[in-house]
């Protein structure tokens, strides 16, 4: 018998004997019970189950945060409260990126007195901007139909190393202003003022302000306006309330404390006229309608002194001198300013 | 931008040395400056003249300074070279009106510290150059 006969005889059996198969089944069932009892898909361990949770809550948070972050930049794009405070840092665009850290924290001190005319507040910088803020400034613009105003915070490197030398030194606030509208080589010209906000450190102490504008005088018509009151302020009208017998008398311009070469400086003493306004319920009203006439005189700050004629006098005092009064004076159909008198400087 | 020549009423010669222009941001780049009080009000403020002809590196300087409020103190353009040269280069004593003054730099080279203010007020130094 040779090796291929041998084998022929002795071929294993292509079905399990009925032992083998019992042994197999005894195991079978031994491992089924051993994982639950009905037979069913034992469960995932319990490490795994949890981390799937954790999955799901992640990502449910991150949905919504990417919701809430939409909305907001949503509400500040198409109106909101139009504050002013509403800034961003530039490189937010994409609500779902984590927002670089700003260079100044919070909103700017000192709230940029916006002209009537213009729109509500964007986070976004000026569309005709020249320069590309950077990921930490917070940007904010404003929009009229002639003009754009941009807002910087902390304003930009290069610009405040060019012009800012004597920004916020001091407890003064300054400014520092291109004189021409410059043109961009297109459309568009602009005019940048950096402002100093005494107080602020850590390279905040700068406020960058840039009106765009597609000519010049409109360019100029906006920029004049904010750099002769760049802020709102929060002083009221009327500060301290009083009673006197009289008015007190203006101080007299001196002119300036040293001769100024060979030619002299014009000086007026002091300015005044009648006045025949509005007639109003409270005298601080014919106050309110009578100084933006006046632009050259304050606009808040007043002391209100209640005459022992019945009439009322509101003084403003400017380092110790008076310099302004304004009289109100009861009539039949209400309180209406008489007169004014202030130092001619 | 400015009409100044109209209302221009102080013409000061300048110091007795030559320096560099008054607020010029650099040479061809006039520039405003200007105060506020501790209540955001502009005190005062200075301006270039004539943008077309200063700010061009010749060392003289024409500007003008503004009183823009009633605050019973005539706005100042004060003048500095350390150490050399300290005055009071321009004012305007009528409430709105702008004065023109003018500096010509013989100090060192052309540069000039300059302060916009009221008499009130402390300075804040502006480096003017290239005037």
């Amino acid at each position: 018998m040779d090796e291929l006969e041998w084998l022929r005889e002795h071929t294993p059996p292509t079905r399990p004997s009925r032992d083998i198969t019992r042994r197999h089944r005894t195991q079978l069932r031994a491992a089924i019970a051993a994982e639950g009892a009905d037979g069913t898909r034992p469960r995932r361990p319990r490490r795994e189950r949890r981390s799937r949770h954790r999955v799901l809550v992640t990502t449910a948070v991150v949905v919504v945060l990417c919701a809430a972050g939409a909305g907001v930049v949503a509400l500040t794009s198409s109106g909101g409260d139009g504050g002013s405070t509403v800034g961003a840092p530039a490189a937010s665009a994409a609500a779902t990126t984590a927002a670089p850290a700003q260079a100044c924290a919070g909103a700017p001190p000192k709230e940029l007195a916006i002209p009537a005319g213009f729109g509500n507040a964007v986070a976004a910088p000026a569309k005709q901007a020249t320069t590309a803020p950077a990921s930490t400034q917070q940007v904010t613009s404003w929009t009229s139909d002639q003009a754009t105003i941009e807002q910087r915070w902390p304003g930009d490197a290069a610009a405040v190393a060019k012009l800012g030398g004597a920004l916020a030194k001091g407890d003064t606030p300054t400014f520092v202003a291109d004189q021409n509208p410059i043109s961009d080589g297109k459309s568009a010209m602009h005019r940048t003022i950096l402002i100093g906000l005494p107080g602020q450190s850590g390279g905040c102490e700068v406020l960058q302000v840039t009106v765009y504008g597609s000519d010049a005088q409109s360019v100029n018509a906006v920029t004049d306006q904010l750099l002769m009151a760049p802020f709102r302020s929060s002083e009221p009208l009327v500060t301290t309330t009083a009673t006197a017998s009289v008015a007190p008398n203006v101080i007299a311009c001196a002119g300036p404390a040293q001769e100024l070469g060979e030619r002299a400086v014009p000086v007026v003493a002091t300015v005044g006229d009648k006045v025949a306004g509005g007639t109003f319920a409270k005298p601080a009203d014919a106050l309110v309608d009578f100084l933006p006439g006046h632009r050259t005189l304050f606009q808040h700050g007043y002391q209100e002194l209640d005459l022992t004629d019945s009439t009322v006098a509101y003084v403003k005092v400017v380092a110790g001198n008076t310099v302004t009064v304004v009289h109100v004076a009861p009539t039949p159909a209400g309180w209406t300013v008489t007169d004014w008198q202030a130092s001619g400087c | 931008m400015f009409v100044l020549a109209a209302g221009a009423s102080t013409f000061v010669t300048a110091s007795t040395t030559r320096r560099a222009d008054a607020i010029c941001g650099g040479g061809g780049n006039p520039v405003v400056i200007g105060t506020l009080n501790a209540n955001n009000t502009l005190v005062a403020e200075e301006a270039v003249t004539y943008p077309g002809t200063t700010c061009n590196g010749d060392s003289y300087y024409s500007g003008a300074v503004l009183d823009p409020i009633t605050d019973g103190s005539c706005a100042y353009a004060y003048y500095l070279e350390p150490l050399a040269y300290y005055a009071q280069q321009g004012a305007s004593c009528t409430t709105g009106a702008w004065s023109v003054y003018s500096y010509t730099d013989t100090i060192g080279t052309n540069s000039v510290f300059v302060s916009v203010r009221p008499s009130y007020l402390g300075d804040s130094w502006w480096n003017s150059s290239g005037y």
